[in-house]
């Protein structure tokens, strides 16, 4: 198989990125440029991905540091289609200006790497490419001061997990020799020191409690398209390298790990929960959505008695439901947001804007886990599952969490129709 | 014609949304003339006792059917529901001011909700619309509420959540145990009954007590009431008629249906805890309502008491207490839809829910006094109401039950409980005399000289008490046929 047809979806993002400065230095002004050159090179990946899927395209490239497979390619097309959205999200800046489309498949090509990866050494290069974009684009939001807080903050936290990542990777291979991603358990201290450091690393950037509190510092800096980019596309490549590393590494399940992961799912998801209730932002409200949201799809990770498919299947599922949901919060939220960040804006927004304020209601249910919004039906689902697998009790106590969670969402949805709740 | 009747209730929301906003009263009427169609619709398909099954399967190895089905248990609600929602989308109109179209819509939203729970047959479902069913409620009482609706509205949600939240979670574990069991992976009513033989009683214990639990906050039983006279208060008349009448009866309605017929050997274990805590409830309830002075709230916590003796009835295994409490939940809806009902219209011409602040209202509303005196006595179980019929049929089956406990097996203790519960007769009796005591012939205060010219009902506002009462009297004097279906229909639950 050729390589570059295998890679076609990755050159084509890379021969985009290369034409981006061709523009700058041409001069070229035209404002359509970028976007037309940024959604060809993603429609054209989003093509290439599909036919690939077509013909069950399965190679390992680079000596095992590479792979392509049916699987991962679907992974890539959610990914690359979940970026879209973000061009409906108005906000004033940016618009027509390359950079912006620069740095997002800049970020695209990183997470396709991650995807992809057969080893620890591309995972790596990948979570760096995902990771350096993203500085200057929280950099470049809509209030100057708070936007570089956040981007300083989120550059730290990047980079002390990134040297986190390292570390792991260095143990894992000084206990085993290895660096491919199938490998062998061993009952070597540093190796399982070397598997916690990984798992962690990439708890941090999920945003995972204890690990989350530079999150809402970070989405309040930013505008709502990289907020929505943070939660999505950002959050949906770390899980799904997560379910990678579960899946290759079946041994992996066989220390504690499932222990740490339902008890810090069952945190993420309280204390996202509590946390909502007493928000007055509404970016540090979806921060905390989001933190109590990957709780519940990290719960699906310690599932063992189905095919690793299905999992796979459950978090396209959930992040495409969760995308959907987050954009039917904040497309009609518009403007809205550029201008200022409180919830209490939301107050009287039926009587100013009745569809937008529909819209919004449907988005918070739908978050909220609400029957019969998509959000419920997914996490019946989860639920459903870990309750297959003997986790009745965690299922439980997650349920009892989103309980909580129920009241803030209608807090946002009731203060839209008649006024906040005077505390 | 059922499939039409579903279709119809459907897209009533859609219809009420492409109507325009400005045109309140054509919203209303359509609203209105949707609901009596279907009121029609519903009495004919239901007298002619055809089978009305719909059922469309979305997932089979997930067991997920869109499955509807008109039993015996649901029949008379379906009717009870399109009953009264026409007389709730009339009173609306007087009593909601702003937001008309959005009003007309929770309510057609509502309609459907509460419809599709009563027929949903797949667990699944039926929590789905349980659960959806709060959102229009809590629209209701948060935009058209009193001063205080915020603290009810979220009151409201979050009891109400708790409960099915936690019912989820036993609906979810029956599932499994099912698979486990039987390897077949459904969330159907009809092969979940069998696990009532083969899931061991341990587990068959925690998952009653989450049903129950999600139930009794809805019916509302001490002490999980507290959400009900806060949303009753703060609600908008139509509101709480809405609430009274079908919200509640929803409570009940998933008792039967899924605990005594999922659990019967829990519920047979526990019966003697389950009936002291509904009597005492009721007890409770009766005794709050006697000291109250808001009017509302008096009518609250007598619903309480109500669907109290309403569920000693559900838990005594006897076939006339059974029947007797389906036809209380019906008594129950048509007399406190008609009481919220004169308390909305009270309000609307006084402002004021004191029961000091009334007085004399014989003479000055006249057509008023004679009706409500009438519903009172519904409210007090006077023969021959509906009142009395249900109530009748439910001490006869508790007494005879506890008799016979006494005689077999020299229990005393049920014969102790059911004894007690015909305490709530006097108590009711006592604090609706009080209500109908200061409201129509108390002592003229000062406040009161000066409402003498206050309008007495018109024609519309006398007919929705007409309609209210034809029924109360009917079915209070010839219960019979009612009686009879039911007896059929509960002969599934072993009843010894």
């Amino acid at each position: 198989m050729n390589i570059f047809y295998a890679l076609l979806p990755e050159n084509i993002l890379v021969l985009a990125l290369l034409l981006f400065p061709m523009i700058e230095v041409l001069k070229l002004k035209s404002k359509a440029l970028p976007l037309t050159a940024f959604l060809l090179a993603t429609v054209g990946a989003l093509a290439v991905l599909a036919i690939h899927y077509q013909q069950a395209l399965e190679v390992t490239l680079f000596y095992g540091h590479y792979q392509v497979s049916p699987n991962l390619q679907a992974i890539k097309f959610l990914l690359t289609f979940s970026l879209l959205p973000i061009l409906l999200l108005r906000e004033q800046i940016f618009i027509g200006h390359y950079k912006y489309y620069f740095l997002l498949l800049a970020l695209l090509y990183g997470s396709m790497v991650m995807i992809s990866s057969g080893s620890f050494i591309t995972l790596f290069v990948g979570l760096a490419l995902l990771s350096i974009p993203l500085f200057p684009l929280i950099l470049n939001g809509p209030i100057q001061k708070e936007s570089s807080e956040s981007a300083i903050k989120y550059i730290i936290i990047d980079s002390t997990l990134t040297a986190l990542f390292l570390l792991g990777i260095a143990f894992i291979y000084f206990a085993s020799g290895k660096m491919d991603l199938t490998i062998i358990s061993s009952d070597n201290v540093l190796y399982r020191f070397g598997c916690l450091l990984l798992l962690l690393s990439l708890f941090i950037k999920l945003a995972i409690v204890p690990f989350h509190p530079w999150s809402p510092d970070v989405y309040e800096g930013c505008d709502n398209r990289i907020l929505y980019i943070l939660s999505v596309t950002v959050k949906a490549t770390i899980v799904f390298v997560l379910w990678k590393i579960f899946a290759n590494t079946a041994n992996f399940l066989n220390y504690p790990w499932q222990a740490i992961i339902i008890t810090l799912s069952i945190a993420s998801i309280l204390v996202g929960n509590l946390s909502l209730i007493k928000q007055t932002s509404i970016k540090r409200f979806f921060a905390y959505s989001s933190i109590a949201h990957m709780g519940y799809i990290t719960l699906i990770l310690v599932v063992t008695n189905v095919s690793i498919e299905t999992i796979a299947i459950i978090i396209f599922a959930y992040f495409a439901i969760y995308s959907i949901s987050m954009l039917l919060c904040l497309l009609p939220l518009g403007n809205l947001l550029a201008s200022a960040d409180q919830l209490s804006l939301l107050e009287q927004f039926h009587q100013r804007s009745s569809t937008r304020s529909s819209f919004l209601s449907f988005g918070l249910l739908s978050l909220a886990g609400i029957p019969p919004f998509p959000g419920f039906w997914i996490k019946i689902v989860i639920m459903g599952y870990l309750i297959k697998c003997d986790y009745t009790l965690v299922a439980v106590i997650a349920f009892l969490a989103s309980y909580i969670g129920i009241y803030p969402y209608f807090k946002v949805m009731g203060g839209q129709f008649f006024g906040a709740i005077k505390h | 014609m059922f499939k039409f009747t579903l279709g119809l209730s459907l897209f009533l929301p859609l219809i009420l949304l492409l109507l325009p906003s400005q045109k309140e009263r054509v919203v209303a009427w359509v609203n209105m003339g949707i609901q009596l169609l279907l009121l029609a619709l519903f009495f004919t398909m239901l007298t002619n006792s055809e089978l009305c099954e719909f059922s469309f399967t979305l997932s089979e190895s997930l067991g997920l059917h869109y499955h509807l089905l008109i039993d015996e248990f649901n029949k008379y609600l379906i009717l009870l529901t399109a009953l009264i929602f026409p007389l709730v989308t009339y009173a609306s109109i007087d009593f909601i001011k702003t937001e008309k179209k959005l009003f007309h819509l929770m309510l057609a939203l509502s309609y459907l909700l509460i419809v599709q729970t009563f027929l949903a047959q797949n667990l699944l479902f039926f929590y789905a619309f349980w659960e959806c069913s709060i959102v229009p409620m809590f629209f209701i009482i948060g935009i058209w509420g009193g001063g205080n609706r915020l603290l009810a509205t979220y009151k409201f949600v979050l009891f109400t959540a708790l409960g099915s939240i936690l019912m989820l979670a036993a609906i979810l574990f029956l599932v499994v145990a099912n698979y486990k069991i039987s390897g077949v992976f459904t969330f159907e009513l009809q092969p979940l009954l069998r696990l009532q033989e083969t899931l061991p009683l341990s587990a068959q214990r925690w998952a009653f007590l989450a049903f129950a639990f999600a139930f009794m906050i809805k019916i509302p039983v001490p002490p999980f009431h507290t959400w009900l006279p806060y949303a009753h208060v703060e609600a908008p008349a139509p509101g709480s008629m809405l609430l009274a009448a079908i919200l509640l009866k929803m409570g009940a309605y998933g008792f039967i249906k899924f605990v005594l017929f999922l659990f019967p050997a829990v519920v047979e274990e526990w019966r003697l805890p389950l009936m002291a805590i509904f009597v005492l409830g009721a007890l409770y309830g009766s005794a709050l309502a006697f000291v109250q002075n808001d009017i509302k709230k008096i009518v609250a916590y007598s619903s309480i008491g109500h669907m109290g003796i309403l569920m000693l009835g559900l838990v005594t295994p006897s076939e006339s207490a059974i029947s007797g409490a389906m036809l209380s939940m019906l008594g129950h809806g048509l007399t406190s839809a008609a009481l919220f009902y004169s308390i909305g219209l009270l309000y609307e011409r006084l402002h004021t829910r004191d029961l000091f602040h009334f007085g004399e209202l014989a003479t000055t509303m006249p057509r008023f006094s004679l009706l409500f005196f009438l519903i009172t006595l519904s409210a007090m179980a006077v023969p021959p109401t509906l009142g009395f019929a249900s109530e009748f049929f439910i001490f006869l089956g508790a007494i005879s039950y506890s008799l016979k406990m006494v005689i077999t097996s020299n229990h005393y203790l049920f014969i102790a409980v059911s004894g007690a519960a015909m305490l709530t007769i006097l108590l009711g009796t006592l604090y609706s005399l009080r209500l109908v005591k200061y409201l129509l012939w108390g002592k003229k205060s000062e406040a009161s000289l000066l409402r003498a010219g206050v309008r007495d009902l018109n024609l519309g506002e006398c007919s929705v008490f007409t309609v209210l009462l034809l029924f109360i009297f009917v079915l209070g004097i010839y219960p019979q046929f009612i009686i009879e279906s039911f007896k059929l229909a509960i002969k599934g639950l072993s009843i010894s």
